[in-house]
C-alpha cells in the first residue's frame, strides 16, 4: 500500500449515486506524482465516473478528494482545472468551428480573466508556442484547418495538445486511443512517454496492448469499486481480475 | 501572412463601407429618406448586438430587444425633460404624468435632467440588466432552451412593468413629444443630415470596436464557448463570467442603438422591447449570417430597407412578414450560416 | 376564509387552462425534444376554428371538439413531416423554425380572416353560475376544469397504459435503439406532435369565449406554457400538472392584491428565481450524463 500522504492525488471513500445506482462505491484510490497509472475494467465499472469526480464534472456524495495536499472535493471544474488538473474526454471535445491554431491559442497557458483577454491579441510569441506544441502532436501542417475537418486521430491529438498546453500537474485521459489506427496508437505511446517525465497521468483504457507498453501500475475497477492494483504482471495473474474482466488468456486478450 | 491580409482586409472592408455611408447625404437630400436610412442603420447595430451574443457566444437571447428598449427610454426621458413648456404641462412635468395626477417628478426621473446622465444610463441600465440576467442564467448553468425562454421572459417582465406603471412611463403610448437632441451648439434634427451623420458616426465606432473585440483573445474564447463550453471550463476559464461579459457588451450596443432610435424617431414606446422586434432581430441575424458581425448588419439592412422601401400599406406589411417567416424557416433548414455562408468563407 | 376559497377556485380555473396548453407542449418537448414556439399559435388556430365552426357552420361547442382536434392535429402532422423532421439532429434550431411557423400561422390568419377581434359566446347552457363551497362559480369554467383533468388523465393513460404509449416512452429514452426494435420512431414523433398541437387547439377553443379572439392571442400563452414546462421538469407529466397548479394559484393570489399585469410579471420573476436554484425543474430525476 502506498503512503497516502505522498500521493499527488488521493480519493477517499468517494461515492457517486445515480438515482439509486452506485456508479462509484466506497472507492479509495491514490496516485503518486510522476506515475502513469492505467485505470482499467469492464464497461460500466465506473472508470469514467472516477475521472469525472476528480476534475469536478460529477459530484461525489461521500468522501473526499485531496490533490497536492488540498481538498478539491466537489469544487467547480474551472477552479480544479486551475489547480493543475487537465482532462481529456472519451468523445474528443475540441472547438469544431475554430482552426487548429485558434484552438491552441485558446488553450495557451496564459491569463484566464476576461478583462485581461479582451485586450490581448495574437502575437509572435504565441505563434512560436503554438508551433512547438503542434509539432509535438503532429499537427504542424494543419494549423489553418478547421478542427471539424481533422481525422479522428488528429482530433484526439488536438485535444491532448489543448490539455497539455495548460501544463497541468495531473492529466486525466479517457480512452485516448479509441478509434485510432495502429500507427496513431504508436505515436500516442511516444507522446505519453515524453509526457510521463514531467507530468502525472491517469489513463482509462481498454486497449491492453497500449496499457502494457506505457503503464507502470494498473488499477482495476469493477462495479464501482477497486478490484485490484499492482504491476501488470501481478494483475494479469490475479484470479479476481481474470474472473471479472480478462478471461483466462492473459492481458493481451482482454 | 495570409491571416494578416485577411484581418487587414476586414478593417479595410469596414472602412470602405462606413465611408460610403458617410457620403450618402451628398446624393440623397430627401429628409424623410435620410431619416428612414438612419433607422435601417440602427437596426443593423441591433443585429450586431445579437450577433455577438448569439453568433459568437452561442447565447440565444430571445429578449434582445429589451436592451434596445431600455436605451431608448433613457434617451427619451432626458429629451422629455428638455422639451419646452407647451408639451410638458404644469411645473415642467411630462404631460402623461400630469394626466395621471402625479404632483411631482419621481425620484428616478430626476437624474435624467442631465443629458450626460441620460446617455450614461442608456448604456449602464441595459448592462446592469445583463449582469443580473447573467448571474441568474449562467450562474445556474442553464442549457440552451432555458436561456432562450428566460431571456424572453425577462424582456416580457420589463415590458409588463412599463405598461403597468403608465403614470411614470407613459404606458402603452410611450414617451412622445420630445425635444431634439442638443449637444453644446449642435442640434440634431431628426429629419436632417445632422442626425444621420450622428448615426453613421456612432455606427462606425461600434462596428470597429466590435470587430476589435472579436479579434481579441476574449472574442476567440466566446466562440470556443459556443463550440464546446465544457471544454473551455476544463481549460480553467470561468465560463459564466465570459458569457455574462458577452451579454453585457451586447446590452451596451443594444442600448446605444436604442438611444439613437429615440433621437431619430422622436419618441420611445414599449413596442421597442416587444417580442415582434426581438424575433425580427433573430431573423436578420439568421438570414445575414449570425456568426458574422458584418453579415448580421447587412442582413438587417437589407431586410429593413426592403420592407421600408416597398410599401407602407398594412396588407403589404402582413404579406411581407409572412414571406419573411418562410425565408426564415428556409434559412434555418438549409442555410444555417445565412447569406454569409454562401458568399464568403472568411469575412467576419 | 371566503376570500381564500374564491382565490383558490379562481386559481384552479387558471390552472386548468395552463394545464391544457402546457400539456401538449410538455408531451412534444419531453418525447421529441422539439421546442414548439408555435404552440401559442396552435391555441389561436383552435380558437379561430371554433369560431368558424360555430359562427359560420352553426355547430355547437361540444360538437366541434372532435373536428377542431382532428383539423389541428392534421396541420401539426403535416408541419412535423415537412419541417420539424429535418431538425432532430439540431434541436435548438427547432426554436427558430417553429417560431417561423408561428409567424406564418399568425399572418395567414390576418390575411385571410382579418385582424379585428372576434367574439364567441359561452354556450347558453353553461353561461350561468352555480354555488360551490359558498362561492358563485361559473359553470363554464368548472366545465373547462373538468375537461382539462379528463384530457390529462387521457394523456396519462395513453402514455403509460397503452402499447402506443410504451413505444412513445421507448422512443423518448432512446430513439435509435427503439428503432432497432422495430418501433417506427418517425411515426411516433409525428403522432406525438399532432396530439400535442391538437390538445393546444382544444385549449384555444375553450378559452375563446372567455376573452376575445385575435391573431396574436397565442403569444400571451406561449411564455406561460413554457414556464410551466421548464418549472415542472421535462420528464414528468405530474410535474406539468403540479407546476400548472403552482403557477395558476400564485397568479391568482398575486392578482388579488394588485392587477393581472403585475401578477404576470411577478410570476415570471419567481419562476426565474426558482430555476436558478433548480435548473432542471422541480420534478426531475438525476440521470447519468
Amino acid at each position: 500500500m502506498q503512503n497516502l500522504k505522498e500521493n499527488l492525488i488521493q480519493l477517499n471513500s468517494v461515492e457517486v449515486n445515480f438515482d439509486g445506482f452506485k456508479a462509484v462505491n466506497e472507492f479509495n484510490f491514490g496516485v503518486k506524482a510522476g506515475e502513469l497509472r492505467c485505470l482499467i475494467g469492464p464497461n460500466g465499472a465506473g472508470k469514467t465516473t472516477v475521472l469525472d469526480i476528480i476534475c469536478g464534472k460529477t459530484k461525489s456524495s461521500k468522501g473526499n478528494i485531496i490533490f497536492n495536499g488540498e481538498d478539491i472535493t466537489n469544487k467547480e471544474e474551472f477552479l480544479i482545472s486551475r489547480k493543475g488538473v487537465g482532462r481529456k474526454f472519451q468523445i474528443p471535445s475540441v472547438f469544431k468551428e475554430l482552426t487548429v491554431k485558434e484552438n491552441l491559442y485558446v488553450a495557451l497557458n496564459s491569463s484566464l480573466g476576461f478583462f485581461n483577454n479582451i485586450i490581448k491579441f495574437f502575437n509572435s510569441t504565441d505563434q512560436e508556442k503554438i508551433n512547438n506544441i503542434a509539432e509535438l502532436v503532429g499537427l504542424k501542417n494543419d494549423l489553418k484547418k478547421q478542427a471539424q475537418f481533422l481525422s479522428h486521430g488528429q482530433t484526439q491529438w488536438l485535444e491532448i495538445a489543448l490539455v497539455v498546453l495548460k501544463d497541468p500537474a495531473l492529466i486525466l485521459m479517457d480512452e485516448p486511443t479509441a478509434g485510432m489506427t495502429n500507427y496513431e496508437t504508436s505515436q500516442t505511446v511516444e507522446l505519453f512517454s515524453k509526457l510521463k517525465e514531467t507530468h502525472t497521468l491517469i489513463v482509462v483504457e481498454h486497449d491492453m496492448g497500449f496499457v502494457k507498453e506505457i503503464g507502470d501500475i494498473v488499477s482495476v475497477m469493477h462495479e464501482g469499486k477497486l478490484l485490484a492494483e499492482g504491476k501488470i504482471k501481478e494483475i494479469e495473474n490475479d484470479a479476481k481480475v481474470k474472473e471479472a474482466y480478462l478471461g483466462n488468456k492473459g492481458i493481451t486478450n482482454a | 501572412m495570409m491571416k494578416i491580409n485577411i484581418i487587414k482586409n476586414q478593417f479595410f472592408l469596414y472602412g470602405v463601407f462606413c465611408f460610403v455611408l458617410f457620403l450618402f447625404p451628398l446624393f440623397i437630400d430627401d429628409p424623410f429618406y435620410l431619416n428612414k436610412t438612419s433607422t435601417y442603420i440602427i437596426f443593423g447595430l441591433l443585429a450586431v448586438s445579437l450577433s455577438l451574443s448569439w453568433g459568437y457566444t452561442g447565447i440565444l437571447n430571445l429578449g434582445n430587444a429589451v436592451f434596445f428598449g431600455l436605451g431608448s427610454y433613457c434617451m427619451a426621458m432626458s429629451l422629455k425633460l428638455k422639451t419646452d413648456s407647451i408639451h410638458t404641462g404644469s411645473g415642467g412635468l411630462p404631460d402623461f404624468m400630469v394626466w395621471n395626477n402625479i404632483k411631482e417628478l419621481p425620484w428616478f426621473w430626476e437624474p435624467f435632467y442631465s443629458l450626460s446622465f441620460g446617455i450614461f444610463a442608456g448604456i449602464a441600465i441595459p448592462v446592469i440588466l445583463a449582469i443580473i440576467l447573467g448571474y441568474f442564467i449562467f450562474g445556474g448553468r442553464a442549457a440552451g432552451v432555458y436561456v432562450a425562454i428566460i431571456t424572453l421572459a425577462s424582456m416580457i417582465v420589463v415590458y409588463l412593468l412599463i405598461m403597468d406603471q403608465q403614470a411614470y412611463t407613459g404606458g402603452f403610448n410611450g414617451i412622445t413629444d420630445l425635444s431634439s437632441l442638443k449637444v453644446g451648439n449642435l442640434e440634431f434634427d431628426a429629419y436632417g443630415p445632422s442626425a444621420y451623420y450622428l448615426v453613421v458616426s456612432v455606427m462606425t465606432l461600434v462596428l470597429f470596436l466590435t470587430l476589435i473585440i472579436t479579434k481579441s483573445r476574449a472574442g476567440l474564447i466566446f466562440q470556443a464557448i459556443r463550440d464546446d463550453e465544457n471544454r473551455v471550463r476544463f481549460l480553467g476559464y470561468n465560463v459564466g463570467v465570459y458569457k455574462t461579459a458577452s451579454l453585457c457588451i451586447s446590452a451596451g450596443i443594444g442600448g446605444v442603438a436604442g438611444m439613437l432610435y429615440t433621437i431619430v424617431m422622436e419618441f420611445a414606446s414599449p413596442t421597442f422591447m416587444s417580442i415582434t422586434l426581438s424575433l425580427s432581430v433573430v431573423i436578420w441575424c439568421a438570414v445575414g449570417g449570425r456568426q458574422s458581425i458584418f453579415g448580421s448588419f447587412i442582413g438587417a439592412l437589407i431586410i429593413t430597407s426592403g420592407q421600408g422601401s416597398l410599401s407602407e400599406s398594412e396588407t403589404f406589411l402582413h404579406t411581407w412578414t409572412l414571406i419573411m417567416g418562410f425565408i426564415f424557416i428556409l434559412t434555418v433548414l438549409f442555410l444555417p450560416k445565412g447569406l454569409v455562408g454562401i458568399f464568403a468563407k472568411k469575412i467576419k | 376564509m371566503d376570500f381564500f376559497i374564491s382565490q383558490f377556485i379562481s386559481g384552479l380555473s387558471i390552472t386548468s387552462i395552463l394545464l391544457m396548453i402546457a400539456l401538449g407542449l410538455a408531451i412534444i418537448y419531453g418525447t421529441t425534444g422539439v421546442i414548439n414556439m408555435a404552440h401559442g399559435e396552435f391555441v389561436m388556430i383552435g380558437a379561430y376554428t371554433s369560431w368558424f365552426l360555430q359562427i359560420k357552420l352553426g355547430m355547437g361547442l361540444i360538437a366541434s371538439i372532435i373536428p377542431i382536434f382532428l383539423i389541428t392535429a392534421a396541420m401539426g402532422f403535416l408541419i412535423e413531416r415537412l419541417i420539424i423532421r429535418h431538425l432532430y439532429n439540431r434541436l435548438l434550431d427547432t426554436i427558430l423554425a417553429t417560431w417561423g411557423i408561428g409567424v406564418i400561422l399568425q399572418q395567414f390568419i390576418r390575411l385571410s380572416v382579418g385582424s379585428e377581434l372576434k367574439y364567441l359566446e359561452i354556450p347558453p347552457y353553461m353561461a350561468e353560475s352555480m354555488s360551490l363551497f359558498g362561492q358563485q362559480v361559473s359553470i363554464y369554467r368548472a366545465f373547462i376544469f373538468l375537461f382539462a383533468i379528463t384530457i390529462f388523465i387521457l394523456a396519462w393513460f395513453i402514455i403509460f397504459k397503452t402499447k402506443f404509449g410504451m413505444k412513445l416512452r421507448a422512443v423518448t429514452q432512446n430513439k435509435d435503439i427503439a428503432s432497432c426494435f422495430g418501433v417506427n420512431s418517425g411515426a411516433v414523433y409525428s403522432a406525438t406532435f399532432a396530439f400535442g398541437t391538437g390538445i393546444a387547439a382544444l385549449a384555444g377553443a375553450f378559452i375563446a369565449p372567455l376573452k376575445s379572439i385575435s391573431p396574436d392571442m397565442g403569444t400571451n400563452y406561449i411564455i406561460d406554457a413554457f414556464m410551466v414546462v421548464v418549472l415542472g421538469g421535462v420528464e414528468s407529466l405530474i410535474g406539468t400538472a403540479a407546476s400548472s397548479f403552482i403557477i395558476g394559484e400564485t397568479s391568482s393570489f398575486i392578482a388579488s392584491f394588485s392587477n393581472d399585469t403585475l401578477a404576470k410579471a411577478l410570476v415570471l420573476v419567481i419562476t426565474i428565481l426558482i430555476l436558478r436554484i433548480k435548473p432542471q425543474g422541480l420534478f426531475t430525476r438525476k440521470i447519468r450524463s
